[in-house]
Formats: structure tokens, C-alpha cells, sequence
């Protein structure tokens, strides 16, 4: 067995062996949506970038212990976490029949919105949904008035699997506010009228 | 809750517990890591050595 100090850089430890890192089930990719870029461009997505690919728990820390967490990140930005393979958008393919669960967080509780984000995503990578396959990824979004996480799900029909998947998100933030669910095809037909289909 | 699973099934489910025993281990962005331009300053961590190489050090 391997130190986690050894294993944690994939390079040789005090014996010369290079230790392997400690591989995900997923590999998963980071996106972050630049909200400066918005005003300018015509078509929503245009200014979603894709950051980085990880598939190792060594690799993610690397990242993660880079980037700015989301209370530090400027108002407006949606910062992403999905399947590698599936682009967070409504309309991808593993996406479409999907939604979404979303947690909101009054600005001002940045400790609580840093550690709901980090929690969720280390709940993801490490496989401790039930129904993992119906796992697409989660967002950030930092808005003035209330900051959100969502976790998108891909079979938003399937009741049973998304409310359990609500209740496992809860108990894992150890949140007790109720929690809706929205299915993506409400959310694009009707806009700011869609209304949640499930309730946990 | 953070433990309602065990450590490490080996089925490559890892429990917060056991993801987090990396964190203070894992500090250099990884060799191949690139950025765009576009989005460096928004998404780097100003605080962190790493990224200070990628010229937000100011």
C-alpha cells in the first residue's frame, strides 16, 4: 500500500516507485461560462469554455486547489462540473430528456455556498449516489441575489430514480430546506413560468 | 453523514472522507494545464503559487 503523500503527484517515492493515482469511476470535465463575454456574443453557450478533463482523485485536487472557489468567483459566472462527454447544455444529447435539481443559498453564506459546491462535486466523483448512472454533472451559478447549485440528472422522467437522488443530495449537505426539481423541456418552453415537477 | 459509505469500496467509490485526505497533497496544476487567456484571471485562484505563474501574481 501506498502513502497518499506518494500516490498524491503520480512521481516516484522514497523507494523509486512511481505510485499510481487513484482512478474515478468517470472521468469528468470542469467548464466555466464567462459572463464578460455574454454583452458580446449573439448565441448563448458561445462563451462556455471547457477548462479541463480529470479522471484520477489527484488530478481533481490539482485543479480544484487552483481555481477560485465559488464565493470568489465574479458575479454572473456559471462554473461546471460534468461527465466527460456530456457539454452542459440542454440540448446535449444525455441532457435533453434531463433536469435538474437546484439548491439556492442566500449570498452572504459564502462558507456554506463553498462547502455545498465542494461536497456535491466530491459526492459525484466518488460514486456515493445510488443512481449514478442518472448523474450528468453539477453547476455553480453567482448571481447577485441568490447564488445557486444545480445538479442535472439525465432521465427526468424517471420519478423514483430523481427523488431519490434529491433525498441522497440532502442527507450528503446535510441540508433540510426542501429542494425542487425542473425538467429541461419545461425550463425551454416556458421560461421563467416553468414549474418544478418533484419535491424533496 | 460524511461517512454513511465505506472508505473505499473498490468499485472506485471513494467517500468525502477519504477524497479529502488528498486536498493538502495535491497543490501543482497538472503539467499539461493550459487556460485561455480569456478566462484565466476569473477562474485562477490569485492566492495560489500555480496560478501566479500564469501571470495573475500582481
Amino acid at each position: 500500500a501506498s502513502s497518499p503523500a506518494a500516490a498524491a503527484a503520480g512521481r516516484p517515492d522514497k523507494f523509486g516507485d512511481v505510485v499510481a493515482k487513484h482512478p474515478l469511476e468517470h472521468s469528468w470535465a470542469f467548464w466555466f461560462d464567462n459572463p464578460s463575454g455574454k454583452s458580446t456574443q449573439t448565441t448563448w453557450g458561445s462563451s462556455l469554455r471547457h477548462v479541463y478533463t480529470f479522471s484520477t482523485v489527484e488530478d481533481f485536487w490539482c485543479l480544484f486547489n487552483n481555481v477560485r472557489q465559488p464565493s470568489q468567483l465574479i458575479l454572473g459566472a456559471d462554473f461546471y462540473c460534468f461527465k466527460a462527454g456530456i457539454e452542459p447544455k440542454w440540448e446535449a444529447p444525455k441532457c435533453a430528456s434531463g433536469g435538474k435539481w437546484t439548491m439556492s443559498t442566500l449570498r452572504g453564506s459564502k462558507a456554506t455556498f463553498d462547502t455545498f459546491w465542494l461536497h456535491t462535486l466530491l459526492a459525484m466523483i466518488g460514486e456515493q449516489f445510488d443512481e449514478g448512472d442518472e448523474i450528468c454533472g453539477a453547476v455553480v451559478n453567482v448571481r447577485a441575489r441568490q447564488d445557486k447549485i444545480s445538479l442535472w440528472t439525465k432521465t427526468a422522467s424517471n420519478e423514483a430514480a430523481q427523488i431519490s437522488i434529491g433525498k441522497q443530495w440532502k442527507e450528503i449537505l446535510d441540508q433540510n430546506e426542501k429542494i425542487n426539481y425542473m425538467f429541461h423541456e419545461d425550463a425551454i418552453r416556458q421560461d421563467k413560468h416553468a414549474k418544478n415537477r418533484y419535491t424533496v | 453523514s460524511t461517512a454513511f459509505k465505506m472508505g473505499y469500496s473498490g468499485n472506485r467509490k471513494y467517500t468525502r472522507d477519504f477524497l479529502l485526505t488528498f486536498r493538502e497533497l495535491c497543490f501543482e496544476l497538472p503539467a499539461h494545464f493550459e487556460i485561455r487567456a480569456d478566462i484565466s484571471e476569473l477562474l485562477l485562484n490569485p492566492e495560489s503559487v500555480q496560478s501566479g505563474l500564469a501571470g495573475d501574481s500582481s
